[in-house]
Formats: structure tokens, sequence, C-alpha cells
């Protein structure tokens, strides 16, 4: 068997940087599922929130396996791989979420479980 | 392909021809392809890894937060602690997605990343919440 001469990818960048986006994923899918109990707490209707969560994060998950497929075309094909959609979404999401997360404990609270 | 990228150290207070050269403060930064050339891809992706590793500090600040205020039941404190630990979440979530558009524009422009006071915040802000947690705890055994 014969090493490939050219390397596509050295040291492997989009394998880590799609790595990277589906670790961030699972984290958003745990904090869902604390942010469900927690608005449970208050109220039965407010564990919504932390569903729709667990929902957006499962779909980051998906996406980055698409993504993962989709860049090598990019590559190959010697463009940039910027993709601010995506930066913008996931920074703004979470934004978001830990808002949401820090008035639902701060409910928690006032509300006296 | 762009240039090598020049990291500055990180120097202790910012240059003021740097200030001065800054156009106006933006609370979200543009688009950064609008500016300046495509960089080295694996610097593109290595500002994206950087990006989503502070999304999962924010992220696991949160669960800390969640979970001190729901579960720490025997710590008066826990309520406390979780605000604390979700505030600087929100922080860092918030400052994540300026920080990767402040970058990728720098890197597109072949200019030295901006500096930035995340950091500080951050360790500054988990500092204090550890001492504050510690001086509960003493107080409460």
């Amino acid at each position: 068997m014969t090493r490939p001469e050219q390397v596509f990818d050295p040291m492997l960048q989009q394998e880590r940087t799609s790595l990277a986006w589906e670790r961030t994923a699972f984290g958003g899918m745990a904090v869902g599922l604390l942010m469900t109990r927690a608005g449970a707490q208050v109220h039965p209707w407010l564990a919504a929130l932390g569903v729709i969560q667990v929902v957006l994060s499962a779909g980051v998950l998906v996406w980055a396996g698409q993504h993962y497929e989709e860049l090598h075309v990019t590559l190959r094909a010697g463009q940039s791989p910027t993709h601010p959609g995506a930066a913008t979404v996931v920074g703004i999401a979470t934004t978001v979420a830990t808002g949401v997360a820090t008035l639902l404990v701060v409910a928690v609270v006032f509300t006296g479980d | 392909m762009g240039t090598l990228l020049t990291v500055t150290d990180p120097a202790p207070r910012r240059p003021r021809a740097y200030a001065l050269r800054r156009p106006h403060w933006q609370l979200v930064p543009p688009d950064p392809r609008t500016k300046g050339t495509d960089p080295d891809y694996r610097f593109t992706l290595a500002n994206e890894r950087t990006f989503l590793s502070w999304i999962r500090t924010a992220l696991a600040l949160a669960a800390g937060g969640l979970g001190a205020a729901s579960l720490l039941d025997d710590f008066p404190g826990g309520e406390l602690l979780g605000i604390g630990l979700l505030l600087l979440s929100f922080v860092t979530a918030a400052a994540s997605y300026r920080r990767w558009a402040l970058n990728e524009t720098a890197m597109r422009l072949d200019e030295p990343l901006p500096a930035s006071r995340l950091a500080l915040v951050l360790a500054g802000g988990v500092a204090v919440l550890v001492v504050g947690s510690a001086i509960l705890v003493a107080i409460n055994t």
C-alpha cells in the first residue's frame, strides 16, 4: 500500500472543526434538559423553553454532519470555509438561551419553590 | 492563501493608534466577508473552533448555574451562585460572536488580532464566585 502524495486537509482541521460543532451541539442539548427541569419548577408550560433548546441543538448536530461533507467540496475547490450564518445563529441562540436560563432561575428563586 | 498571521503579545494596554484607527463601536460587527481577502482556510477554521470553545464555555457555565440553583438544596447560597454563573454565561455567549467576527475581519485585513477583555472578565467572575461560595460554605459549617 502506498501513501498518498498529496494530503488533503493536513492536520485534519476540517474534521476537528466538525467535532467542535458536534461537542457544542451536545453541550446545548444538556443545557436544554436542565432548562426543561428549571422551567417545569416555575410552570409546566415554561418547560417548553428547554425543549426548544434541545431541538435547536439537535438541529445543529444534524447540520454539523452535513456541513462536514459539504466542506470537502469547498476546500478541494480552494474556497473559503467562512460560515457567518452558522456562527451568527449559534451565537445569538446561545445568548438567548443563557438569558432565558438566567430569567428562569430568578423566577424559581422568587416564586419560592 | 494569505500570509502568516502575526499574533501580538498580550499588551497590558491597547495601543493608542489602534484605538484611533477603530472606526466606530458596533454591538454586532458586520459580515467579515465584506472586507479584505480570504485568509488561509486553516486560520478561518481555527477561529471557528475558538468561537465554539467560547460557546461551550458559556454552555458549561449555564449548566453549572442551572445545576447549582436547583440541586444544591442544603447550601443556602445555591441560588445566588446559580444566578452568578448564569450571568457570567450570558456575558460569555454574548461576547463570543463579536470576538469571532472581529478576529475574522482582522485576519482578512492581515491585521493583528484585536485585544479582548473577555478572558479577564471570565477569570475574574469565576474567581469572585468561587471565593464567595467558599465564604458561604465556611459560614455554614
